[in-house]
């Protein structure tokens, strides 16, 4: 049976003979590459020739002596090529007098010119011999660059390996759970966190489908399939999807309140799966609870004595404790009242929990818009008679609608009584519906009468 | 004619007087404190109603239900309740009770809105 070792060796082993033969190589053939860096030399002092040479027109044509001497004298410190020397005589040609300084310069780069073509004709000779080894310089070469390539896919294994350890440690040490299904909604991986969570060991987990181990089971108790799990729609519908309110069923059968937040996972454009994070929120729902306990106590707490003052103040009113004088009358009128409204504030108080809990529910039932504004003024006349304003309606529509009654008649009471309290005597307070794109507008004109 | 009887359970004296007002015209109103003592004076007196208050001390109204109920007593129950905003009270059918009053009450309509439960 062959060494687990063995690849690594045979490719340590390789690497050597690679190197000794290049180094072998390389001493052979130094004096080539020498000449051919010489030559790639040229290009590189042409390039710059031909820069000094653009910035000399420039400042020829500006006649910026300062910078033109100084571009002639790092000129003449440069080797030039011919065709960039016969441009310089060109531009020269152009001036209208020439001066001593760009004769000079001519000069200098005619000598360039001369230097330059015997330089290039040494070239050509060696050329020919040059040839003759390019060959074997081209596999050294070659053999080169395998070995960079080896040398790069051998750190690059080195660095993935180091990545893959660091993601393995970031994933083990986060607090959520996160575990990967793939296109099947099979468990692929599990973090530490999730594993603690859920009760179960990455070893019993993967390979599992985690809709059928630990999401079967809705909040409300009911079974939920995985054609309707929304989490398993992530599969299918490439969107991610997140809520703040779920459960998991753990190992021991424990029901694990969690916010959970599911990705699609998309490798090399394809989809592959999804990606499920996932926190315990026992504690936030404890909070919830109590919170929601002391709201529906504190209302408790204060309906006992309301029922009985307001069933106290009821029954005077209404002769239950024989006959009373007018003033003993609109003494226990005005108690009966205000623990009424008592009542309407402390529903209110309980209304804005629920809005605030997001457990606010309308009670939708059909009605029309002329009863919605019958049923208010109805209720809110002792007030106008009281405040001394007519408080009148004008229905000029009164289609069907779905509405809230309750809510509906609360929001209309809220408005008109506020018209009347704030309204000056004698003023006309009208409620009226009218049509209005897309639907019916509740008018609320106030008038002051003359 | 006889009077029907109507058994009225609460734990709160103040509570208790207020709907035993509001009730001695049309029922003779029996009263009860606690839900120990609901249960004895049903099987003693076997009302013709039962107003029971879901929240007590002690045993709440729908065990008080319950023991009545297994005592072999198909009293008719209204629930009364201050919590009238939490979920559990629209499950007073569940509980097997004709009805649901909710605390504050009017005291002038009471006694029709007991009797309107009881046609129904």
């Amino acid at each position: 049976m062959p060494n687990m070792r063995s690849p690594h060796v045979l490719i340590m082993t390789s690497i050597m003979v690679v190197m000794v033969a290049f180094a072998v190589a390389g001493f052979e053939n130094k004096k080539q590459f020498d000449r051919m860096i010489e030559s790639r030399k040229w290009v590189v002092h042409a390039l710059e020739v031909k820069l000094i040479l653009e910035r000399l027109k420039s400042a020829i044509d500006h006649n910026d002596i300062y910078v033109a001497n100084r571009l002639t004298n790092e000129l003449r410190t440069m080797v030039v090529d011919p065709m960039q020397a016969k441009r310089g005589a060109e531009l020269e040609a152009t001036l209208p007098a020439p001066s001593t300084r760009t004769e000079t310069i001519l000069n200098d780069l005619r000598n360039a010119e001369d230097q330059l073509f015997k330089r290039r004709m040494a070239d050509l000779q060696a050329n020919a011999a040059r040839s003759a080894s390019f060959v074997s310089a081209i596999n050294i070469f070659a053999l080169l660059f395998q070995i960079i390539l080896l040398g790069v896919v051998w750190y690059s294994f080195g660095q993935s390996n180091a990545a893959n350890s660091r993601l393995k440690a970031l994933l083990s040490s986060m607090a959520e759970g996160v575990y990967q299904i793939d296109s099947y909604g099979i468990c692929k991986f599990i973090n530490a966190a999730a594993e603690t969570m859920l009760g179960y060991s990455s070893a019993e987990i993967c390979g599992n489908n985690m809709h059928d181990l630990v999401h079967h089971t809705a909040p409300d108790g009911s079974h939920r399939s995985a054609e309707h799990c929304l989490l398993m729609s992530v599969i299918q519908t490439k969107q991610p999807y997140r809520t703040s309110d779920d459960i998991f069923i753990t190992k021991q059968g424990l029901r694990l309140p969690v916010e959970v937040a599911a990705e699609p996972l998309v490798q090399n454009g394809h989809l592959t799966g999804a990606v499920v994070c996932f926190r315990d929120i026992t504690e936030r729902k404890e909070v919830e609870r109590r919170l929601s306990e002391f709201y529906s106590t504190v209302s408790h707490e204060l309906r006992t004595p309301l029922t009985s003052i307001r069933g106290a103040f009821g029954l005077l009113e209404g002769g239950k404790g024989g006959d009373l004088s007018p003033k003993a009358m609109k003494l226990v009128s005005m108690g009966r009242e205000e623990s009424e409204r008592l009542v309407r504030l402390i529903n209110d108080i309980l209304d804005i929990r629920k809005i605030e809990a997001g457990k606010f529910e309308l009670n939708l039932s059909s009605t029309s818009a002329d009863q919605l504004v019958l049923k208010t003024v109805e209720s809110l006349k002792t007030l106008a008679e009281q405040a001394e304003i007519h408080l009148s309606v004008q229905i000029d529509a009164a289609p069907a609608l779905t509405v809230d009654t309750d809510r509906i008649t609360q929001v209309l009471t809220n408005l008109v009584s506020n018209a009347l309290k704030f309204s000056p005597r004698m003023s006309e307070v009208v409620v009226g519906t009218a049509w209005a794109p897309g639907g019916v507008r509740f008018l609320l004109p106030i008038m002051a009468l003359e | 004619m006889k009077m029907q009887k109507v058994l009225l359970v609460d734990d709160d004296k103040n509570i208790r007087e207020v709907a035993q007002m509001c009730l001695e015209d049309d029922w003779t109103v029996l009263t009860a404190s606690s839900g120990f003592e609901a249960i004895t004076v049903a099987c003693a007196e076997h009302p013709d109603l039962i107003l029971l208050d879901m929240m007590m001390p002690g045993m709440d109204g729908p065990t008080t239900m319950k023991h009545i109920r297994e005592a072999g007593l198909s009293t008719p129950v209204i629930f009364l309740t201050a919590k009238v905003q939490t979920h559990e009270v629209s499950q007073y059918e569940k509980l097997g009770a004709i009805g649901l009053i909710a605390k504050p009450f009017n005291p002038m309509s009471l006694a029709d809105d007991i009797r309107r439960f009881m046609d129904a």
